[in-house]
């Protein structure tokens, strides 16, 4: 055994045989194992008690959180009757225009950004959750490739009324991921709230990914600027409204509310 | 020393049902179990050691607001040390907040004799104080809670290469500040 391996192994009173040779024959090990175990704190006697009077108080039966792959299925559930209800109301143009090769690419990396994001947002609700993916990768790597994506298959072309059509797609995206917000809400309501700003920034980027969704299948202009300055956009504007919007809310319960 | 930490393992998920199930015994074992860890936690960080009794005491709301959250199987430490780290900040901010600075000297926890035989060592806490507050937090957890590097690594949000690398670093500090300091009283006895 190496300090290194020592390095990683709890410091307990159990330790394997080869630990402990490894203590007797390294003494920058030992002397740091010694300056480990010098010091111990031992709570109040009435702790316990108290915290047990805190607790037994309103004990009440709790229904643990369901699976992950249910609150996934809800989220993408009620994300899919948003775009439906989207493109129902601004039509399917969009979709008429891409190309097999475009709608294919596009629509599965939108679907695999959103199952990754969903994932984290579902695995961020309980605390000290295993974590596959960092969230700052997950929330990276989806958007950056949708980025790549889009400027690999679409062309750039000059556009006179680059603003005022933009303008109506970035506002088409947002409207349709404020309708999908309250129930992503909803599903991740019981959540525990330690990593408030990521799940915020998750929920906003889920619905900021409907809303693109549902731009996608509505906007016939297929321009590169367009579609990276509104329709992505839309989906930055969502997911930094989210993270705004949980920071309002940190700040609020840290207030009033303890 | 593995199939102790499992049945240990087991033995605080098999709690945790019955506090999620509001079953009295269980939840008084879990809390008999868990408090001492909390607390222990707390006194070795630095900011937190004064106020350790009432951040235990939080944190117990706190799970039991969020026992919901716990799902069967996965393990207890990393779920209760995340929602203490949580617990932590939010009241070192509104302490500082509020600058309610106050150290009620009763209530500072004791602290053990040290040995005579390590006469010379710095203390622990005085070693760690030494570590950027990452490393401290990890070094906490692995050697003080008794915790593996998966189970630091979920209740830190970090990578277990993450994990890994920051123990690695803060121990090679802790090993050089105590070897410099052991030189240095060998060189004031000569």
């Amino acid at each position: 055994m190496t300090c290194r391996d020592l390095d990683f192994l709890p410091l307990r009173d159990d330790l394997p045989p080869a630990a402990q040779e490894h203590l007797s024959e390294c003494p920058a090990c030992r002397t740091l194992h010694a300056a480990v175990q010098m010091q111990s704190f031992a709570p109040p006697k009435e702790l316990n008690a108290q915290v047990a009077a805190l607790i037994l108080a309103g004990l009440k039966p709790v229904k643990p959180l369901p699976n992950r792959a249910v609150l996934t299925f809800e989220v993408l559930l009620f994300g899919g009757l948003a775009v439906a209800a989207g493109a129902w109301y601004w039509g399917t143009a969009g979709w008429a225009e891409l190309s097999r090769g475009q709608a294919a690419v596009m629509f599965a990396l939108l679907g695999t950004g959103v199952l990754l994001v969903c994932d984290q947002m579902t695995r961020l609700m309980v605390p000290g959750a295993k974590m596959t993916v960092q969230p700052w990768m997950a929330v990276g790597l989806s958007l950056t490739t949708l980025l790549m994506a889009v400027l690999y298959l679409f062309p750039y072309e000059s556009d006179p009324e680059f603003f005022t059509t933009g303008l109506h797609c970035w506002l088409a995206g947002l409207i349709c991921a404020g309708a999908t917000a309250p129930f992503v809400l909803f599903s991740i309501r019981r959540s525990a709230g330690v990593t408030r700003v990521w799940h915020g920034a998750a929920t906003g980027l889920v619905c900021g990914f409907a809303g693109l969704a549902m731009v996608e299948i509505a906007c016939p202009l297929l321009e590169r600027s367009h579609i990276v300055a509104w329709h992505m956009g839309a989906v930055l504007t969502a997911a930094l409204t989210g993270v705004i919007a949980s920071e309002c809310w940190n700040e609020i319960h840290r207030r009033f509310w303890k | 020393m593995r199939s102790n930490e499992q049945e240990g393992a087991a033995e605080l998920d098999e709690l945790m049902r019955g506090y999620q199930q509001a079953d009295p015994l269980a939840t008084a074992s879990l809390i008999e179990a868990v408090t001492p860890l909390l607390y222990r936690y707390f006194c070795y960080r630095p900011a937190s050691r004064h106020h350790a009794a009432d951040l235990v005491q939080e944190v117990w709301l706190r799970i039991h607001k969020s026992r919901h959250t716990y799902r069967h199987g996965d393990p207890v430490l990393p779920w209760v040390y995340a929602i203490a780290r949580h617990a932590e900040v939010d009241v070192y901010r509104k302490r500082r907040r509020i600058e309610m600075v106050e150290y009620q000297m009763d209530a500072v926890p004791e602290v053990a004799s040290a040995n005579p035989e390590m006469r010379g060592i710095p203390s622990f806490e005085a070693l760690m104080a030494e570590l950027p507050e990452s490393q401290r937090e990890v070094v906490t957890m692995l050697k003080v809670s008794g915790m593996s590097i998966e189970e630091v690594a979920r209740a830190t949000a970090n990578s277990v290469g993450s994990v890994k690398q920051k123990a690695h670093r803060a121990y090679e500090k802790l090993r050089r500040l105590l070897e410099a300091r052991v030189d240095s009283r060998e060189t004031q006895t000569r």
